[in-house]
């Protein structure tokens, strides 16, 4: 996978873009000093906020960068060629 | 969209090399209109997070209380609804002045022009013009060089930390947060956003600028589909330019076979895309319409009439349309389904606001106690309830319920509710003993506020009879 500004950005900025749309999505839902987790409040709502953001976006670009390794590796594998005159051994 | 003959097969290339821009700085007619258009929206986006309503901030999005205010209306997370049916009807109206004028949003009005235009007055102030700028980044570091870069970034940084304390005030009170900021106390995630914000800006409108639109906006990609060839855009007309060529002015145009175009390439010094607008309409064209501008400047001096890049149409550079066609095209089915759709969503929208209950009422069945008999007469359920008052102003709501027979409020029938905030409540209901069989029954519960304001909302529950 190519690690120029342009790769890097394509990754990135649509994330940072849905991260922003489910963080805001969610917490709208979700009022985080309603929530526990494992039965201790964590989090004041700033700091979930922020936390949550950054989740979702790690969440994002770890997919699309996973797209995009996985989509390189299927265009550039090399195609099974079968010989002209194989011959089926049963 | 119409491009160069031959070019049809040719790659666009979306990531080449980046090479930097160095747009030359213009005056005239849509100049002028843009630096009306940052003023406009930057007293807007600066002076707005300041503007006080009712002893409180007149537009905030307070994530802290999670309480929206606009003006009068105070939005509640239930209220999302609103909101995104006022993004979408913002999205919807650029799409219909995107069909009529093209991309006057991105020339004008989008924030990444706006302090992109900013950023490039502070750096012409400290580095000079195109030429200059040019030279100083071709030359040694010296004293020189580095007061007038170190100066630029400088104030880049300033511009850049006010509009992200700008941005974290539309999120957080502005006041306070000044307050905050003045005695450095500001909290570790307000700190992070308007350090994170005045970063963004800092790197968008200083450094990747055009990039921005041609790589990163997913509106510059598509756009196009909005646009059909009754569409403004910025145009080259070439049948008058062409064949272009250098001539003396003077000279006989005609008799030395050139057409109007004196190719001086300003039209491409000062575009901030880099691309050449005589080559056809470009995706990377942002509709700025600086080559515009320059290009009068140019005609002007020759004497010849403006307009050889103007605003147009495909149809009317093509059919030789004078401004009255073009207004007459203007008015094509398209446009006139955009706008139908666009009325009705607005209508819709306003509507649904002026009609907007400001009482929210949530009654919950009080799990902890079971229905029980009370006196000796009476069957008891007891409920929680929440009013939410989204209103400003404190009421006082009655509760009646209906639905059995002789069903009557025990207790709690009377709630004092604050303005924008949520009160919580207990009420008890109680019908007469052996009237009802057992089983659980649907009643309605009324809260009417007794106020100026006549607000009431049903809410339906369960009444539960034992054996």
């Amino acid at each position: 996978m190519k690690l120029d500004a342009a790769t890097v950005g394509a990754v990135l900025w649509p994330a940072f873009l849905g991260a922003a749309a489910a963080d805001g999505v969610v917490f709208t839902l979700i009022d985080p000093v309603n929530v526990d987790i494992f039965d201790i409040h964590t989090f004041s709502r700033p700091a979930a906020y922020t936390l949550g953001f950054f989740f979702f976006w790690l969440v994002i670009v770890g997919s699309s960068a996973l797209s995009l390794w996985m989509h390189e590796g299927a265009t550039k594998a090399a195609p099974i060629v079968l010989p002209d005159d194989h011959d089926v051994p049963f | 969209m119409s491009s160069t003959p031959g070019s049809e097969a040719q790659v666009v290339q979306l990531y080449a090399p980046h090479r930097k821009i160095y747009a030359k700085s213009v005056t005239g007619r849509f100049a002028s209109i843009r630096w009306l258009m940052v003023f406009l929206t930057q007293a807007i986006f600066y002076g707005l997070a300041w503007l006080p309503w009712n002893d409180r901030q007149a537009v905030l999005f307070d994530l802290g209380t999670r309480k929206f205010y606009i003006f009068g209306w105070v939005f509640w997370p239930q209220d999302v609804l609103y909101l995104t049916f006022i993004l979408i009807v913002s999205a919807y109206l650029l799409f219909f002045v995107t069909a009529i004028a093209g991309r006057i949003f991105c020339g004008y009005a989008c924030p990444q022009t706006v302090y992109t235009e900013i950023f490039m007055w502070v750096e012409k102030k400290f580095e000079g013009d195109r030429a200059a700028r040019m030279k100083l980044d071709q030359a040694p570091l010296t004293f020189d060089k580095a007061w007038r870069k170190g100066g630029k970034h400088l104030v880049w940084v300033l511009i850049g930390l006010w509009t992200g304390f700008t941005f974290v005030g539309y999120f957080t009170p502005i006041r306070e947060l000044a307050r905050e900021v003045l005695t450095a106390t500001t909290g570790p995630w307000e700190t992070f956003w308007i350090l994170f914000y005045g970063f963004a800006t800092w790197g968008n409108a200083g450094f990747m600028r055009e990039q921005v639109c041609k790589y990163m906006c997913p509106y510059a990609r598509f756009q196009s589909v909005m646009f059909d060839r009754d569409t403004m855009i910025v145009t080259y007309d070439k049948e008058r330019g062409e064949p272009r060529g250098g001539r003396k002015k003077n000279a006989d145009a005609k008799a030395l076979n050139l057409g109007a175009c004196v190719d001086c390439s300003l039209c491409v010094q000062v575009c901030p895309t880099g691309i050449d607008i005589r080559n056809g309409l470009q995706y990377e064209c942002i509709g700025c319409s600086a080559c515009i501008d320059v290009c009068d400047t140019v005609m002007d001096k020759m004497n010849y009439p403006r307009g050889l890049v103007r605003y147009s149409t495909e149809n009317a550079v093509e059919k030789h349309w004078d401004a009255k066609a073009i207004r007459e095209h203007m008015l094509r089915p398209r446009i006139i389904i955009y706008f139908t759709v666009l009325l009705a969503m607005v209508v819709g929208l306003l509507a649904a606001l002026l009609l907007r209950n400001p009482l929210k009422v949530d009654v919950i069945r009080d799990r902890r106690i079971l229905a029980r008999e009370v006196e000796g007469r009476y069957i008891e359920n007891v409920y929680k309830i929440n009013i939410m008052n989204t209103g400003e102003t404190s009421e006082r709501f009655v509760l009646t319920a209906s639905g059995l027979p002789d069903i009557e409020v025990a207790r709690g029938g009377d709630v004092q509710a604050d303005g924008g905030a949520m009160t919580e409540s207990s009420i008890a209901l109680r019908i007469p003993i052996d009237r009802v069989k057992p089983g659980s029954h649907t009643v309605h519960l009324k809260v009417e506020s007794r106020g100026a304001h006549k607000l009431s909302v049903d809410e339906k529950t369960v009444f539960l009879v034992p054996r």
